[in-house]
């Protein structure tokens, strides 16, 4: 059972784009190493071949476009998917970004240091800006992340279906203490 | 000579449409069209020092696509710097 | 030869086959650095909460090796190659300028140990990661000078990219033997032609970048650190170099590695033509595929999505060039050398790369990916797996021609296997790792990472390892290898119709070609090679002078008084035309008739152009989103501008009429409007500084606000470049009063005409833009 919606959406694609990759790798390769392995010093016509390169490229180009487009399409339906501002969250959190912690601030305007508490379910739009520099917040069990630029604030949506405690970290060199910039949040 | 001619022409227009230029700060417009006549006026005069005094127009074209393409990288910059927010 | 004119020769020679054997060196060396700091830093990750390097060496670490990797290594190691053989490939004795190419050199050697040298500063060399990410990188954040010196490294380390550019593109477009039309050029040719012109203009946007950073760290002029977009405006500036930059590192590297499949598989390249303009395609698309860098930062989207299908759109020239290759081995006489193994080996390495590169392009993925492993196990397969490791091969691949001996073939298969299974050991844990954040020092155990890591710095330590096979084996072939004659490789290309190693002055007889070889030759004039000892001069004076501002002001006055001395004596040897040589142009489609040293100061004004741009956008971008930024004529004298407009264009006029002057023979009037020029040029600096210090003392400064500093910062390097064109116009008066010019040689005057029009045409963009609206 997937955590939240926004982990559904890039595992279905991330599945998508290997099965691709993975397929066209293996077609690829193996005809790569059948030629390597067949014409080890083969001794044939050495200039000719007989391979029209036009028809190649152009079947080729037109194979590839219809493949790289199509991920594509899948891409920005995602994409508008994850980036669409829900008009009605449940909660509005605040995240502030600093060197080297996360602040919570609840719609009450309580504030929180490092942890942050929601109940399972509820669609939670985190409004997310940083004191200083540049970082990343991240929360790897959702696939959820948005940067966290001073000067601008960047939305970011999720919801928790699973109970748990979630690892939240940086994902963008901020200094010192990035490797140790984390938060927790916990969902009842 | 010619030259000396058809350059000082250039240079008095090129003068006039600063003159213009300056002109315009000032007038009652809407500031967007004084901003846009400004910038192509600008962009008329370094067409006409590049083209005549830089012979441009008269050298081979293959140096003028290949100016033309620092031109394009110029929009590309100034386009996506400014209106990717 | 005795030690001392041993030294005197490295130090002094201009020969291109040299300078490719320094690059190589150089390069080699950089390698090494390197890679030495990443077996330390893949010890500090072998375990969890490993207490090795800590965070402020480790961040240390890590930024070094970035930078270093791409700017001193990799794609100078594909210069080496470059300067030794392109001349070769094209039929020429040298590139088309060797003393600036010597220049190119030692630029890159002094910029490489600047940047070496900013770790003894106090505080550590810079630690914010090879992509200097502001306002992290500013001074509020960052206050240590490393920082600063290894900016000033890279600013350096432009200024030799800006040379060999202009070199490279002149010397291919110019000097191509009879017959050598651009079809038959090598792969490797056009790699390296493809890769300067996106040099050309991804480099002056870097060196704005870090211009306006040194301004912001020195001046406190707060471009970056603007809270209205300065962390943004960092990201733009310096991925529309990033990128183009990785094409750079890539495209020789993968070009050479298909005359290396070509050579072995005994037939021609498949569809040679239609590779050709797809890698076009794909260097015109890499500048509009930037964005991708900044998926996350919750820009427009609908720039994003643009940016993402430009991104996708990309991989298909790819596709096509790697499938011309495997179609290259169809019916092939495939021989399986050491360069071979190398050459498909990173064909393989190359899919992988691509393959994890298009996930990136998903904007959908790359929500996750950004600042993952991921990205760093996609990028190290392109520039390692695809680029560095194509390299090897044509190290293997040229060895013979370079030394004229061959190498241990059993050793270098040796290091092929070893090389290629270390470094999937070492890079593929790295797409498993894509929870794992980019640059962390350490990790918790609970995270279950360690195994991977392990698995990753063990392959790490046996790759770098594996390097010392090579150098083992090409020092012992020095002496011991068998002798490798003309052709060892039975290749088609020009290098290998000369002896091994090429005379020194390459060719005989310049070469005629009716086919892909060469089936004649023609008598020119004798080809000399000078020597130069004031390249090296001026780079060490820049680098003495830099580190001087990082330590003690003294060095600096040393350094800028060496480096006057250097170009006054510079000038002299010019004016007297000591070094001047006739070179018969070919092949020069479609540049005949258009001298060499004109064709290079068009490539130069090409790439100077994108400097300004990149300032002025800088400029719109802050401008439109900040509150309250107050219209231009508010805030300056417009008749003072006006009248240093109208100045400017005088002096546009009058050395446009030198020109014609000097074609008519006219040499009393020539000399009349050369001075007129200098004059004009002089008369515009004084009033400036006039104008300046009138604004300064109204409170007006650099590091007051950004409307200040952007208008300093843009019309400082204008004024530099005002500086910068009277040296010359002062170059023409001098050569004009020693009878040097007349109505048949005049390039000299054409030249710097075209350079002083443009500083014009800058200005009349910058004077609506700063003054008027
Ligand atoms: C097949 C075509 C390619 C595609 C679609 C592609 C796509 C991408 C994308 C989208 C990113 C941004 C990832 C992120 O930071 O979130 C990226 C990063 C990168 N790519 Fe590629 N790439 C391709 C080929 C290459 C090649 C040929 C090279 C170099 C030889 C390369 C080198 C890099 C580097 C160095 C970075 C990371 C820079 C950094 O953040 O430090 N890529 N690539
Ligand atoms: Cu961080
Ligand atoms: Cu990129």
């Amino acid at each position: 059972m997937a955590p939240g919606p926004t982990a559904d959406v890039w595992y279905s694609l991330f599945n998508l784009y290997t099965t691709a990759a993975v397929a066209i790798n293996i077609l690829i390769i193996i005809i790569f190493i059948y030629f390597l392995y067949k014409y080890r010093g083969y001794r044939a016509d050495s200039s000719a071949g007989g391979i029209d390169a036009k028809k190649l490229a152009i079947v080729f180009v037109i194979v590839s476009a219809i493949i790289f487009y199509s991920l594509e399409f899948y891409t920005l339906n995602a994409m508008r998917f994850v980036e669409e501002v829900p008009e009605n969250p449940d909660m509005v959190i605040e995240v502030d970004a600093f060197q080297w912690a996360w602040k919570f601030i609840y719609p009450n305007g309580t504030e929180s240091l490092g942890t942050l508490k929601v109940p399972r379910g509820t669609l939670v739009l985190f409004k997310v800006t940083s004191l200083d520099v540049h970082h990343k917040f991240g929360i790897p069990a959702l696939k959820a992340s948005i940067d966290a630029v001073p000067g601008r604030i960047n939305y970011l949506w999720v919801r928790f279906d699973e109970p748990g405690t979630y690892t939240v970290r940086c994902y963008e060199l901020c200094g010192l203490g990035h490797a140790n910039m984390m938060a927790q949040i916990i969902v009842t | 000579m010619d030259e000396e001619v058809k350059y000082t022409v250039v240079w008095l227009i090129l003068v006039v449409f600063t003159v213009i230029e300056v002109q315009l700060i000032g007038i009652s417009l809407v500031y967007t069209i004084i901003i846009l006549t400004i910038l192509l006026l600008a962009g008329v005069k370094a067409i006409l020092v590049a083209g005549f005094f830089q012979h441009l127009f008269y050298e081979k074209k293959y140096i003028g696509i290949f100016y033309a393409s620092s031109v394009f990288m110029i929009v590309a910059i100034i386009l996506t710097w400014t209106f990717g927010r | 030869m005795d030690e001392v004119s041993f030294i005197k020769k490295w130090l002094t020679t201009t020969n291109h086959k040299d300078i490719g054997i320094l690059y190589t060196v150089t390069a080699l060396y950089f390698l090494v650095v390197g890679g030495s700091l990443a077996v330390l830093f893949r010890i500090q990750l072998f375990q969890p909460l490993m207490d090795f390097l800590g965070p402020h060496k480790f961040n240390q670490a890590i930024t070094l090796h970035g930078l270093i990797m791409v700017l001193w290594a990799v794609s100078p190691l594909a210069f080496g190659l470059a300067n030794y053989f392109v001349p070769l490939q094209i039929g020429a004795r040298d590139l088309a300028f060797p003393r600036l190419n010597a220049m190119s050199y030692w630029l890159y050697l002094f910029s490489g140990l600047l940047l070496v040298s900013s770790v003894f500063l106090p505080g550590g060399g810079p630690d914010v990661g090879w992509t200097y990410y502001a306002p992290l990188s500013t001074s509020k954040f960052s206050p240590q000078p490393g920082v600063t010196v290894a900016g000033l490294a890279i600013v350096m380390l432009a200024a030799s990219v800006t040379l060999g550019t202009i070199n490279f593109i002149v010397t291919i477009a110019k000097m191509r033997a009879p017959g050598m039309t651009w079809m038959r050029l090598p792969m490797f040719t056009w790699g390296i032609l493809f890769t300067v012109a996106l040099m050309l203009f991804a480099f002056p946007p870097l060196a704005a970048a870090v211009l306006l950073l040194a301004a912001d760290r020195v001046f406190g002029a707060p471009f970056f650190s603007s809270p209205y977009g300065g962390a943004i405006l960092w990201g733009h500036m310096f991925w529309f170099f990033g990128h183009p930059e990785v094409y750079v590192v890539l495209s020789p590297a993968y070009l050479l590695m298909m005359d290396i499949v070509a050579t072995f598989s005994g037939r021609e390249l498949v569809g040679k033509k239609y590779i050709i303009y797809s890698i076009f395609a794909a260097v015109v698309l890499s500048f509009v595929v930037y964005i991708h860098h900044m998926f996350t930062t919750g820009i427009n989207p609908l720039v994003r999505e643009v940016y993402s299908v430009t991104t996708e759109t990309i991989s298909i020239p790819f596709g096509v060039a790697t499938l011309s290759v495997i179609a290259t081995l169809y019916k092939g006489r495939i021989r399986l050398t050491t360069p071979m193994l190398f050459a498909v080996g990173s064909v393989f390495l190359f899919l992988i790369g691509g393959s994890t590169g298009v996930y990136l392009s998903s904007v959908a993925l790359d929500h996750w990916f950004r600042g993952t492993y991921w990205v760093v196990g996609h990028f190290h397969y392109q520039l390692v797996g695809a680029g560095l490791m194509a390299l090897f091969a044509g190290l293997y691949y040229y060895y013979p021609k370079m030394t004229g001996r061959m190498y241990n073939e059993k050793w270098g298969k040796i290091h092929f296997i070893i090389s290629f299974i270390s470094f999937n050991l070492l890079y593929f844990p790295m797409f498993l790792l894509y929870d794992m954040p980019r640059r962390i020092y350490t990790y918790q155990p609970e995270t279950g990472w360690a195994p991977l890591n392990m698995v990753a710095s063990i392959g790490g330590w046996i790759f770098a390892f594996s390097f010392l096979i090579m150098v083992v084996n090409f020092y012992r072939s020095l002496r011991i290898g068998a002798p490798a004659g003309e052709n060892p490789w039975e290749a088609d290309s020009l290098e290998w119709t000369i002896p091994s190693p090429p005379p020194e002055h390459d060719f005989d007889t310049i070469p005629t070609m009716s086919s892909v070889s060469a089936d004649g030759g023609v008598e020119t004039v004798e080809h000399v090679h000078f020597h130069s000892l004031m390249p090296f001069l001026i780079s060490l004076s820049i680098f003495i002078a830099f580190v001087g501002l990082a330590t003690s002001i003294v060095l600096t006055f040393i350094g800028l008084l060496v480096l006057f001395l250097t170009i006054a004596n510079w000038y002299r040897t010019d004016i007297l035309e000591r070094f001047s040589t006739k070179e018969i142009e070919y092949e020069a489609y479609p540049f005949e008739g258009v001298v060499k040293e004109k064709l290079g100061v068009w490539v130069l004004v090409a790439s100077e152009t994108l400097l300004f741009a990149s300032i002025i956008g800088a400029y719109l971008f802050l401008r439109v989103r900040t509150p309250g930024w107050p219209l231009s004529y508010t805030i300056h004298d417009l008749r003072i501008g006006l009248i240093n407009t109208i100045i400017l264009l005088t002096s546009s006029l009058t050395i446009a009429l030198a020109l014609a002057y000097v074609k008519h023979g006219e040499m009393g009037k020539f000399k009349a409007s050369l001075f007129a020029t200098f004059i004009l040029g002089g008369l515009f600096i004084v009033i400036k500084g006039f104008e300046w210090s009138e604004l300064a003392s109204e409170g007006f400064i650099i590091g007051e606000n950004l409307v200040a500093s952007t208008y300093y910062i843009a019309t400082g390097l204008h004024a530099a470049h005002v500086l910068a064109g009277l040296l010359g116009i002062l170059y023409l008066i001098f050569k004009a009063y020693r009878g040097k010019f007349n109505s048949q040689k005049y390039v000299g005057v054409e030249s710097i005409g075209i350079y002083w029009h443009f500083v014009d045409i800058v200005w009349l963009f910058l004077f609506p833009l700063f003054y008027l609206i």
